[in-house]
């Protein structure tokens, strides 16, 4: 904690070593002597403040609740049940590190989640089916991509407008919950199936885990990304294409989101035409308190994941527990002002910042 | 002490910065009535001086300011100032382009209200028509401000800054007022100023136009480096003389290195005709190993040129050329896979990306050589920063470092290394040493001479007479998004520069060498 600027690189240094990607190479030699330093500040509560949060809120749920809470049963439905929102929060994450905001991200989830149990409903085949809702899912990317890029609206703006537009197309395919036998059997098994009690969804989150943090950590695309995020005049001078990795941006969000519809419906063997809108919320926040884990106030990939699980054990615990309906958006209300409200405190504390 | 007849007066004014004295010992007075013209290059501490009379900045000990006979207390000199009647007008204006005349000049003071406390808009707009005559101007006082002329606008700036002053008193700083203007608009804007110095108010006028200050001064303050060197009524010193007292040098003298390149040689880089916002067709030709110099004055072209020349704003018209190739519609990405670089004058928003680290930052441009099976290879990435920072000297040499904790000099060589990094064929910098200390600054110098020798093209855009001068083998200077005039080998020198941003004239003949 003395010196702030140490710390900051030796975050970075650290997370450089200990990266979940395949393949990742210890610090290099010439940090590897300061290394004990290293890992105090790795472990310092600014760093990784959320999984301290995480810990004390499965063990204060497993006080208050031991029988309830603190069993094997329990974090298996915290894994399993935050599945889908994992994917949600995933999806935001590329286009956030751009500074773009997806806010249609949920209706995208509802399309796709509609539309697969209405083509199944009508004895489509269930591979078809599903091609046909990623491909849609790409296509909603796409005109996100046209509004937010080409025509130059301001994301917060453009996706708002496109979200609307795709709550209509939701009522359009059908303004009642779809369920019909064709939604079980093998359609439902991509989502139902487990793995020693670990569902399918969990191995999907897990992949777009490994894939995104291997695409913005690893690759060089990944820092042109940020770079275009942080300073786009800066990146475009630099001759990096930022127009096309904001568009790809959008059709990646889309194309995620597309698919956690898809394993929405098949979890739940019925296709709602109001499920969307309820992960808008938690996927942000878990993105918002994601980039204050890890990379010092960048979005990331496995920050995301962190909060993803922090709110859902909260929410879980409050569950076991009995608590009314209202706590678990407090719960995430509040971790989302502690966390932001701290990791600009301590940037405040380690000098100047522009902006 | 002060004499009664001066409106101003200054006497031992000094201002000491950490590490710098941007001001010593300057006196001299403004009489009423009279238009005095500040004149210095850029450094020579105008805008301090401004920033003392408005109390931005407190000056030194032993300092002392008079306005109208009276002292002003440093530390309360900007409340004092305005009292005593002293008005300041601001390069930008400081106008909100969405409202009109009218609530540009009460917000600054009042509104005038009824009942309730609601705005008398009847007299509200009398007052701001009368007020408008008074500095001798008729306009629509209900059109946004943003759509009025550009003498109109400084026109509103003016009555606002005079409003609440009885007509004919008080003193008027205006700052550099015709660098939005066209040459037929600086002349309306001086029959302004002219009848409001006749009315009795005084006027210092900050210009960098020399021919502007000839036209309308009385008398004349020249600054360089912080010190005052003389004061003189306009008729009795011709221009040549001004543009010595501001360079401090002679004529004739140069320190110009001589350009090297091979004879013959084809241009690496050129323009043909480019035409944008400020520029209306310049054209140029870059060769292999030369240092080209592009100097000119704020509004002649010289801080658009080097990002129209990278593809980084629109053109209306013309071309720029690479190895022959003509490209119509250059983009930021197209040049830099020619290998034309920009280091722009603006490091924070558009040299660097202040969230990242050093070594982030360094790489940025050169990721593409730096992968190894698709992935950023981190030991191939450490290897080209380390080597880099150990080239330009950067300190601390620590690559995992946050870049916005290095001083402005040592940022600055990263930008550079950035594209150093690449091997570029030209490297376009604009105003390379703004905001960086002298060690960097000749760290630099030596870079960019030692990469000119092995073949680079280099161009360097420029406010700094003196850093053109040092560095430029050959300068070419804009007036009026073209280009007027050109300087070489003996013909570079500080003062043959200023002259010919400043002339209209003959600006080769002027700078004695061809």
């Amino acid at each position: 904690m003395a010196d702030p600027a140490a710390s900051r690189r030796g975050s970075d240094t650290l997370l450089e070593g200990r990266g979940p990607a395949p393949g990742s190479e210890g610090p290099p030699e010439s940090e590897r002597k300061e290394s004990s330093g290293f890992l105090l500040r790795w472990y310092s509560p600014t760093n990784i403040g959320a999984i301290y949060v995480w810990v004390a809120v499965i063990v204060l749920f497993s006080i208050l609740s031991p029988n309830g809470f603190g069993t094997s049963q329990t974090a298996l439905d915290v894994l399993n049940g935050q599945a889908v929102t994992a994917l949600v929060a995933l999806s935001l994450v590329v286009p956030l590190s751009c500074a773009i905001f997806d806010l249609s991200i949920g209706y995208t989830l509802g399309v796709c989640s509609i539309l697969v149990a209405k083509l199944l409903a009508e004895g489509m085949d269930p591979t078809l089916a599903i091609a046909i809702c990623v491909a849609v899912a790409v296509v909603i990317g796409v005109v996100n991509g046209f509004v937010v890029v080409v025509m130059r609206i301001d994301s917060f703006i453009g996706t708002l407008a496109t979200g609307a537009l795709l709550q209509s197309v939701i009522l359009i395919i059908s303004d009642q919950p779809i369920a019909s036998p064709a939604l079980l059997g093998s359609f439902s098994n991509i989502a139902q199936t487990e793995l020693f009690g670990i569902t399918l969804p969990v191995f999907y989150a897990l992949i777009a885990l490994v894939a995104l943090v291997f695409l913005l950590e690893h690759t060089a695309t990944g820092r042109r990304i940020y770079a275009t995020g942080y300073s786009h005049e800066t990146a475009r001078l630099t001759g990096i294409r930022t127009e096309r990795l904001r568009f790809s941006s959008l059709v990646i969000s889309a194309t995620l989101a597309g698919i956690a519809g898809i394993v929405l419906t098949a979890r739940l063997t019925t296709g709602s035409p109001t499920v969307g809108a309820a992960y808008l919320l938690p996927a942000f926040a878990a993105g918002f308190v994601g980039a204050t884990q890890f990379r010092n106030g960048r979005f990331n990939p496995l920050g995301t994941i962190v909060a993803v699980l922090l709110l859902g054990t909260g929410t879980v615990g409050l569950a076991t527990i009995n608590a009314p309906s209202w706590a678990s958006t407090v719960f995430v209300g509040v971790t989302l002002i502690v966390a932001v409200g701290m990791t600009n405190l301590q940037r405040r504390r380690s000098g100047p910042r522009a902006s | 002490m002060t004499e009664a007849q001066d409106d101003v007066r200054l006497v031992h004014v000094s201002k000491t910065f950490p590490g710098t004295r941007a001001l010593r010992d300057v006196s001299f007075s403004i009489r009423p009535g009279e238009i005095h013209a500040l004149v210095g290059q850029n450094g020579s501490g105008k805008s301090t001086l401004i920033k003392i009379l408005c109390g931005f900045h407190e000056p030194d000990e032993g300092s002392e300011v008079y306005v109208r006979g009276e002292r002003i207390e440093p530390h309360r000199a900007a409340e004092a100032a305005r009292r005593l009647g002293l008005r300041f007008v601001h390069q930008g204006l400081g106008l909100i382009d969405e409202l009109d005349a009218v609530d540009n000049i009460a917000l600054a003071g009042a509104y005038e209200t009824g009942f309730a406390r609601h705005i008398e808009w009847r007299s509200q707009t009398r007052r701001s028509r009368e007020l408008l005559a008074r500095v001798g101007v008729a306009m629509d006082v209900r059109c946004p401000v943003g759509e009025c002329d550009a003498v109109e606008r400084t026109a509103v700036a003016i009555a606002r800054a005079l409003a609440d002053l009885p007509p004919g008193q008080g003193t008027l700083v205006l700052d550099e007022p015709t660098v939005a203007l066209t040459p037929g608009e600086s002349e309306r804007l001086f029959a302004i100023i002219r009848d409001l110095a006749q009315s009795g108010i005084s006027i210092l006028y900050v210009s960098h136009y020399l021919d502007e200050i000839f036209a309308i001064g009385d008398r004349l303050t020249v600054l360089r480096n912080g010190q005052r060197v003389a004061t003189h009524t306009v008729e009795e010193i011709t221009k040549h003389q001004l543009v010595t007292e501001m360079v401090g040098q002679e004529l004739g003298q140069s320190s110009a290195a001589v350009y090297r390149g091979s004879a013959g040689a084809e241009p690496i880089l050129a323009a043909t005709g480019l035409a944008g916002r400020e520029l209306r067709g310049v054209s140029l030709e870059l060769f292999p190993g030369e240092i080209l110099g592009i100097a000119g004055a704020l509004g002649s072209g010289r801080s658009e040129l080097p990002l129209a020349l990278v593809g980084a704003t629109p053109l209306d018209e013309g071309a720029v050329s690479v190895n022959g190739v003509a490209w119509k519609r250059p983009s930021p990405h197209a040049m830099a896979a020619l290998g034309v670089a920009l280091v722009p004058a603006d490091r924070r928003q558009k040299g660097s990306v202040s969230e990242f680290s050093v070594s982030e930052n360094l790489s940025l441009g050169n990721l593409g050589s730096l992968r190894r099976l698709g992935r950023v290879d981190r030991g191939a990435e450490a290897t080209f920063v380390e080597g880099w920072l150990r080239e330009l000297d950067v300190r601390p040499p620590e690559p995992h470092r946050s870049f916005q904790t290095l001083s402005g000099g040592n940022q600055q060589k990263v930008v550079l290394a950035k594209w150093l990094g690449v091997d570029p064929h030209v490297l376009v910098l604009d105003e390379p040493s703004s905001g960086v200390d002298v060690g960097a600054r000749a760290t630099i110098y030596e870079i960019l001479r030692e990469r000119a020798a092995a073949g680079l093209g280099v161009l360097v855009c420029s406010s700094d007479t003196a850093e053109l001068a040092e560095l430029a083998t050959r300068v070419l200077v804009l007036r009026n998004g073209i280009v007027g005039a050109e300087l070489v080998g003996e013909g570079i020198n500080e003062a043959a520069i200023l002259g010919a941003i400043e002339g209209t004239g003959e600006p080769i003949t002027f700078a004695g060498a061809a």
